[in-house]
């Protein structure tokens, strides 16, 4: 968590100067209060990107032919000058309203629709840039389960808890920027009942997947809850019981538990039996929720 | 600022930089007619052009608002950062630690200064960053179509309105308790004064405040408004007669007038800013005076112009730190990157 926050910090740099944009890293009350124990920072081994910028020389190359927001490699991201650079075709005009490629004031309907085409195109490039969710596998996966931020610990005891106690088989995927990558695409596609587990009252990292992906929309399942404490396995475990549907997907997670405890043999074998009537109550009550709203659906 | 451009062809009537005064000029307002913002423009690129400044040292900056647009219709050759409401100030502290050698130039309004950007305002006094920041002050939001803003006097009835509650905020006085080195005010309608607190504030090595009642005549221009250029013409009390001096004129001061009554402050470039006290004996280095003056102003029903204080000793804000003479903004990973045992420093902090 930290370690990763720390590497946020100037990743975050990188990215805002790459694409141009303010990057927004949130981090954690817990993580800002309190002491916890972190793997030690890492020295960034990486080059540094300062972006396209162009000095007095590469603007006397281009022989003038240079336009602040002109696309001309194609991933929306034009070539920026800074103030105090002396040739005289390098200033431009940062402004709040409609401009050209040249930076320009217009109220040209067809420029300002290019221009936000190309605000299209740079948030696809951002996409290369931002960090790749982390992945918390597990052989015979049957749901999956989206989560960010300090949630983590929590969601890998619950991970653990859900196979161990209820045979249910989960992949985790840590979301560690929007936009989001094609690993998130990829995840999406892969799963049809996905728990987007979260801390907050409004299942704030659900709704913008619901925006994003619109077509998976039914699979996404809210896990939001915020008590003001760090996230528990507790109530990850619990929420996502109280909205997995088995439906048809009844005998595959049976299946799976068989070869769960086949694996593990003796030891898991007794608190899952016992554990697995307490499992009955919130499932049956999914299930008859998901009917009604299978039925509003159809009307 | 006065290195001169290499440039062919110096037109007949070009400064010691080899410019134009078109070379100062922006795009046509698209301001209303007799907007008191438009006048002040104009003397930017009078100012500008008299002093000799390469437009390509110059950054401008605003926020939002009728005023914050302005830098549109001056200096077309700088750079310029049209910025969020009431957010130039850390925009413009930003752009000059990116290069230092750069002098801001700001127009902000009296809403965006004084209400949504107050906490930015204050805090640009006190850290005497390197910068001229106008407020084109008119009493109200001229752009969203004249409310009330914070400067507008009690009992200031306009007709969509109604009449405003508030005791206002003066600028100048907010400027000075938050330690700003510069402070003045003037008046749109005194372009001439306007033009000298200009050069003056231009010469400063730190933030010149200038406070200039600029008359919005769309709504806020009745005859018995403080911001009005009829209630203005009426109540303006100059502190003094100004004028600005440029370090390479050599010009014999008239020593007519009587000892104590004329004041020669010299600035960080060089450049002499001549005060002919029309308030006798007023010292613009004291801040309790300064104060006493803007009290006494509000009590009469003045509106008292010119320069109220000027503290020329005051660091600006770089030069507290120990900047390399690269523009940061021209730093390479060879001059940034930290030594490796760097990390091993961060890490060991943590404990
Ligand atoms: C964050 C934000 N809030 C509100 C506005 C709406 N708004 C635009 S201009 C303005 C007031 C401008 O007043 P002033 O700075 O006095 O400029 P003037 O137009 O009078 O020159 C306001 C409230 C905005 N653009 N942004
Ligand atoms: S509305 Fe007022 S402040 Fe705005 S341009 Fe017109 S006169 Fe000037
Ligand atoms: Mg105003």
């Amino acid at each position: 968590m930290f370690f990763e926050c720390f590497e946020f910090g100037w990743k975050s740099f990188e990215i805002a100067e790459r694409i141009q944009t303010p990057v927004f890293v949130p981090s954690d009350l817990d993580m800002g209060m309190n002491q916890w124990i972190s793997k030690p920072f890492e020295y960034p081994n990486v080059p540094m990107d300062r972006g396209k910028v162009l000095l007095e020389k590469d603007i006397e190359d281009l022989k003038g032919s240079w336009g602040r927001y002109l696309d001309k490699d194609g991933d929306g991201i034009g070539y920026r000058t800074f103030p105090g650079n002396k040739h005289p075709l390098s200033s431009y005009f940062t402004r709040g309203t409609g401009h050209d490629e040249y930076a320009k004031y217009t109220e040209e309907a067809s420029v300002y629709l290019d221009n936000m085409d190309r605000l299209k195109r740079k948030n696809e490039t951002a996409k290369k840039y931002v960090p790749a969710p982390m992945m918390h596998s597990m052989k015979g996966a049957t749901v999956g389960i989206i989560a960010y931020g300090s949630t983590e610990a929590a969601v890998l005891e619950a991970q653990y808890q859900l196979d161990a106690e209820h045979g249910l088989k989960t992949d985790f995927m840590r979301i560690r920027s929007v936009p989001f990558t094609k690993e998130v695409d990829a995840f999406l596609a892969k799963y049809d009942q996905i728990f987007v587990v979260e801390m907050n009252r409004d299942g704030q990292m659900h709704q913008i997947l619901l925006t994003e992906y619109a077509q998976y929309a039914v699979n996404l399942k809210s896990v939001a809850f915020g008590d003001g404490m760090p996230a528990s396995a507790k109530w990850v475990r619990e929420g996502i019981l109280a909205k997995y549907v088995k439906a048809d997907g009844k005998q595959k997670a049976a299946a799976s538990k068989k070869k769960a405890t086949a694996k593990k043999v003796t030891k898991k074998a007794a608190p899952a039996s016992k554990l697995k009537k307490d499992a009955k109550k919130p499932v049956k009550k999914a299930v008859v929720k998901s009917k009604s709203s299978a039925k509003s659906k159809r009307k | 600022m006065t290195e001169a451009l290499p440039m062919a062809g110096t037109p007949a009537n070009a400064n010691l930089a080899g410019l134009s005064k078109n070379d100062y000029r922006g795009n046509p307002s698209t301001l209303c007619q007799g907007c008191g913002h438009n006048s002040i423009s104009n003397q930017i690129i009078t100012a500008m052009y008299e002093m000799n400044v390469v437009p390509e040292n110059v950054v401008k900056f605003s926020g939002i608002g009728c005023s914050s647009k302005s830098p549109t219709y001056f200096l077309n050759r700088s750079f310029g950062f049209n910025s969020l409401h009431g957010r130039m100030p850390s925009i413009a502290t930003g752009a000059l630690f990116g290069d230092y050698h750069l002098k801001g130039i700001g127009v902000s309004g009296d809403g965006d200064s004084a209400s949504i950007g107050m906490g930015q305002f204050k805090h640009v006094m006190r850290r005497n960053v390197n910068m001229v920041y106008i407020i084109e002050n008119n009493g109200v939001y001229g752009l969203t179509k004249g409310q009330f803003s914070a400067t507008a006097e009690k009992g200031l009835s306009l007709k969509k309105q109604g009449e405003n509650p508030y005791m206002p905020v003066d600028i100048c006085m907010e400027a000075l308790v938050s330690n700003a080195t510069f402070v003045a005010r003037s008046f749109a309608g005194n372009p001439k004064q306007v033009k000298e607190l200009l050069k003056a504030a231009l010469a400063h090595n730190g933030i010149a405040v200038l406070d200039i009642i600029s008359p919005c005549v769309t709504f806020n221009n009745q005859e018995n408004a403080y911001h009005s250029y009829a209630w203005g013409k009426d109540h303006e009390e100059p502190l003094q007669e100004i004028s600005y001096i440029a370090p390479r004129n050599e010009i014999m001061l008239e020593r007519e007038m009587e000892a104590g009554e004329v004041r020669e402050v010299a600035m960080h470039d060089g450049s002499i800013v001549i005060l002919k006290n029309l308030e006798k004996g007023y010292d613009t280095s004291n801040r309790y005076e300064a104060l006493r003056v803007m009290e006494e102003s509000q009590r009469n029903n003045w509106l008292l112009t010119g320069l109220l204080y000027l503290d020329t000793t005051k660091p600006n804000l770089i030069s507290r730190y120990d900047l390399v003479d690269t523009p940061l903004n021209r730093l390479t990973e060879a001059d940034l990157r930290p030594d490796r045992s760097m990390i091993d420093k961060v890490n060991a902090l943590m404990f």
